[in-house]
């Protein structure tokens, strides 16, 4: 009988289509050939036995949708394996790909990263609190109320208010509100960005508007100054220009100020107003170390020639466009400017969770509104920030400015290179999906004598089609498992063993002069979901061609 | 820790000596050199025994002012148009050595200059304009202007943009002391001035001035009273009643290398040639004329 012949047959033989009827039917092969009808029995589980002996027992399975979804994934999981040298092309292409997405996913996210903790450190923070009045230079007038309202981010409160706050201050400080405020205008909401989503969590019991609270690393307090044309640094006749002079509290700042890349020495005692933290780019032009004299000159506020002597405290490692910053302290900046030693510039916060920037850009606008000062929208992009910044107004105003927006620029560079890679890859997983599809077609062909017998036996159009599905899915889960875990290891290889010679441009993106990759959950989820995705839809088409199978014909069927 | 003992404010004395051999070693002729280092090693001699200083003097504001202005009528020519071609030469010590040329339109009584700059030829058809407190950079290859300071360095110079519009000591400085000195071959008065405003490059300046009412040297500091350079203004040219400098070396203070085991410290010289107080045209005094000049 040729029907049990393809049984018994299919044991040997592996591919056939009958061979498969006997995979499928892990143990029902032997009660199969001995019932005729009992070989679905291993795809109906226990049910199947009963089916063999009970055409009762098979009907009511029939009804049900005749297949267990155990039954089915074993079965689906031993037609892979067994199947495998059909599906050895295909799977090493997944699996390259899926180890291609996975390495430039992890490196993108890695240089993003990078970037983003080296910009954070070089403009205050994840979040900045500008105030503007028109000049286009930031100052915060009242760096107390800056200040209670990063507390307020960190502990969730929307809406202290400024009495309360100046009540309950240990320090007994009151603080005034600024200089024409008053509370109209922070209940405004077109002026506070009351309104803005901030993730509200409702009314403390105090009656105090609450959202979640923001997780922060730290805050700083910065005095700026910024133009390339004016500021010298000398040392024993060598000089070199530097971009920004950043005058910082060393103590308030300390937590992120150590994660530089120190080549020599660290960060300052607290209080340290000589001391200079310089780039390696800057050690470099100049020839100096760590306890040498440097003489900073700049031009004061004033429009004055003005110098002062720092000891090098501290040289990290940076050659990049970050790398033309020196940090002193705040008090020694402003004195070298010729401002108020107490001056502040900016107040900005550093988030543990980046992806927390906007919720907290609201929240701290909130904040700052609920502390009186007049506010503006949250500048999200560079040109708003521009904008904001030499917009005339009648008074002081503050805005939050989030990073993303001060890297618009490198996350537009990152982001292409990302698509662009992300597009090669899918075009790659389009390939796949019509190798798989390809095969599957085949494969169903093949095996139409075997979906004519399932059929005959009782299970059910859903039942094939998931059949298919389901190898489609080992075939995609295999090449995901594998092709991640080689691009994980790649990563983690040129992490180790790669060390890249920095040079302007490179430095911007490494760490330690290696490439630092970071593959988040979703990273992870979202290349298994393509891959697997590309692999199901390649199925998708022969399956459902597989479920339309009528069973007499299938039966019939001659290859 | 190692000190920046190069950086260290010198006195003028040794700053003027240092400066003046240079000048003759690498930008004066031959002839000019035999005429003049006798002069200079009786000078030598002079200063050794010569009193360093007197006492410093009171001076009223008044008096002050009339001492500047003296001092500025001399080369600034209020009546005149002024034009000539400088050439400022970079000298860094162990590295290369950098040349300016370009051509100079002065109307002191319109407070404007134009320049337009001839070398180095990839720099060539970029220009100065200044009319009155404004002062703009061509750019011929973006024909784009951009507002930029008379602090800043003149083409990353020594010489400062200021340095080339008229004299206006009187109503940038005010003397807050005076000495007397001798100077090489000149018997020099030396004033102590601090700025009146804040929108001269150095807040504070020693000026040595000669019995003719010309500045032979000034010393410019920052506002931390740090040495910032030295200039020597060794030769004039007469034109009419008023007087043209034909050679100005400025020393950088900070800026410099050390060379042969000698610390040498980095100079720009600028030589004056072809100076005419003939008139200039109205419209080289416009943004307009560094555009055409510029193609």
């Amino acid at each position: 009988m040729r029907f049990a012949g393809n049984q018994s047959g299919g044991s040997r033989g592996g591919s056939t289509g009958g061979g498969s009827t006997s995979g499928v039917y892990p143990e029902g092969g032997r009660s199969g050939a001995r019932s005729g009808g009992g070989s679905a029995n291993g795809v109906y589980s226990e049910g199947g036995r009963s089916g063999a002996d009970s055409g009762d027992a098979r009907a009511r399975a029939a009804r049900s949708g005749g297949i267990r979804t155990g039954g089915l994934f074993t079965a689906a999981r031993r037609n892979f394996i067994r199947n495998l040298r059909r599906y050895r092309v295909l799977l090493l292409a997944l699996i390259l790909i899926v180890m291609a997405l996975t390495a430039v996913l992890g490196t993108m996210l890695g240089l993003r990263g990078a970037v983003r903790e080296k910009a954070s450190r070089y403009f205050a923070g994840d979040l900045v609190v500008l105030g503007y009045e028109g000049t286009g230079n930031s100052r915060i007038e009242d760096p107390e109320a800056v200040a209670a309202a990063v507390e307020d981010l960190a502990a969730g409160v929307e809406d202290a208010g400024v009495e309360a706050r100046g009540a309950s201050d240990d320090s007994g400080q009151d603080r005034a509100a600024p200089a024409g405020t008053d509370d109209a205008t922070a209940e405004d909401p077109q002026r506070s960005g009351g309104d803005r989503e901030t993730g509200s969590a409702g009314p403390d019991p105090e009656g105090r508007a609450r959202h979640r609270p923001v997780d922060l690393r730290t805050w700083s307090r910065r005095s700026t100054y910024y133009d390339m044309a004016t500021i010298e640094l000398f040392f024993a006749g060598y000089y070199t220009r530097q971009r920004r002079m950043v005058g910082v509290e060393w103590e308030l700042e300390r937590p992120v100020l150590e994660n530089f890349e120190f080549a020599a020495g660290g960060v300052p005692e607290e209080g340290n107003e000589t001391a200079i933290l310089i780039s390696t780019a800057t050690a470099r032009a100049l020839g100096i170390g760590v306890g040498d004299d440097v003489v900073v000159s700049i031009r004061s506020d004033r429009g004055r020639t003005n110098t002062a002597d720092f000891i090098v405290s501290g040289i990290y490692i940076e050659s990049s466009f970050f790398g033309y910053t020196s940090y002193v302290h705040r008090a020694a900046l402003n004195r070298l400017r010729e401002a108020p030693e107490d001056r502040v510039n900016e107040i900005g916060v550093y988030l543990r969770d980046a992806g927390d920037e906007e919720r907290a850009a609201a929240a701290l606008t909130a904040a700052l509104a609920a502390q009186g000062l007049p506010t503006f929208e949250v500048m999200t992009d560079r040109d708003a920030y521009s904008a904001e910044s030499r917009r005339g107004r009648d008074r002081r105003e503050y805005g939050v400015v989030t990073l993303g927006a001060q890297l618009n620029e490198i996350n537009e560079l990152l982001g292409a290179i990302t698509i662009i890679a992300g597009v090669v890859m899918v075009l790659f997983l389009g390939i796949v999906t019509v190798g798989v599809s390809n095969t599957w077609t085949m494969v169903v062909w093949e095996r139409t004598r075997e979906i004519g017998t399932l059929r005959a036996l009782g299970m059910q159009r859903t039942g094939t089609i998931s059949l298919f599905l389901l190898e489609a899915l080992f075939l995609g889960a295999t090449g995901v498992i594998l092709g991640s875990g080689l691009g994980v290891g790649l990563l983690a290889g040129i992490e180790r063993w790669m060390s890249f010679e920095p040079n302007a441009f490179t430095t911007l993106f490494l760490t330690q002069g290696r490439l630092a990759w970071n593959l988040p959950w979703w990273g992870i989820a979202g290349i298994s979901g393509l891959a697997l995705g590309a692999s199901l839809f390649g199925a998708l088409r022969a399956a459902v061609r597989a479920g339309r199978v009528h069973p007499v014909e299938a039966l019939r069927h001659e290859k | 820790m190692k000190k920046n003992r190069f950086t260290r404010a010198v006195g003028p004395i040794p700053a003027l000596l240092a400066a003046l051999p240079a000048v003759s070693s690498t930008v004066l002729s031959t002839a000019w050199r035999a005429a003049h280092f006798t002069t200079l090693a009786l000078a030598v001699a002079l200063l050794v025994i010569a009193p360093r200083a007197l006492p410093a003097q009171e001076m009223s504001a008044a008096e002050s002012r009339r001492i500047l202005e003296r001092v500025d009528a001399l080369v600034t020519y209020p009546e005149d148009d002024f034009s000539a071609e400088y050439t400022v030469t970079e000298v860094r010590p162990g590295e290369s050595t950098s040349r300016t040329k370009f051509v100079l339109f002065r109307r002191d009584r319109a407070d404007s200059y134009t320049i337009l700059i001839q070398e180095p030829a990839q720099d060539r058809g970029k220009g100065y304009l200044r009319i009155d407190d404004n002062l703009w950079l061509y750019d011929p290859v973006a024909r784009r202007f951009t507002v930029v300071s008379a602090s800043d360095r003149f083409e990353n110079t020594g010489a400062r943009n200021s340095d080339f519009n008229q004299s206006t000591l009187a109503d940038d400085y005010r003397i807050v002391g005076h000495t007397t000195e001798q100077l090489g071959a000149y018997e020099t008065d030396v004033y102590e001035m601090e700025a009146t405003h804040d929108d001269v490059p150095f807040p504070f300046m020693r000026i040595w001035i000669d019995r003719n009412d010309l500045v032979r040297k000034f010393e410019d500091y920052s506002l931390s009273r740090r040495h910032m350079r030295t200039t020597a203004i060794p030769n004039y040219r007469r034109l009419d009643d008023q007087y043209v400098p034909v050679r100005i070396v400025i020393q950088d203070e900070l800026r410099g290398r050390e060379v042969d085991g000698r610390f040498r410290n980095q100079r720009t010289m600028i030589e004056v040639e072809k100076s005419s107080l003939q008139d200039v045209p109205n419209m080289v005094f416009t943004r307009t004329f560094l555009e055409r000049a510029g193609d």
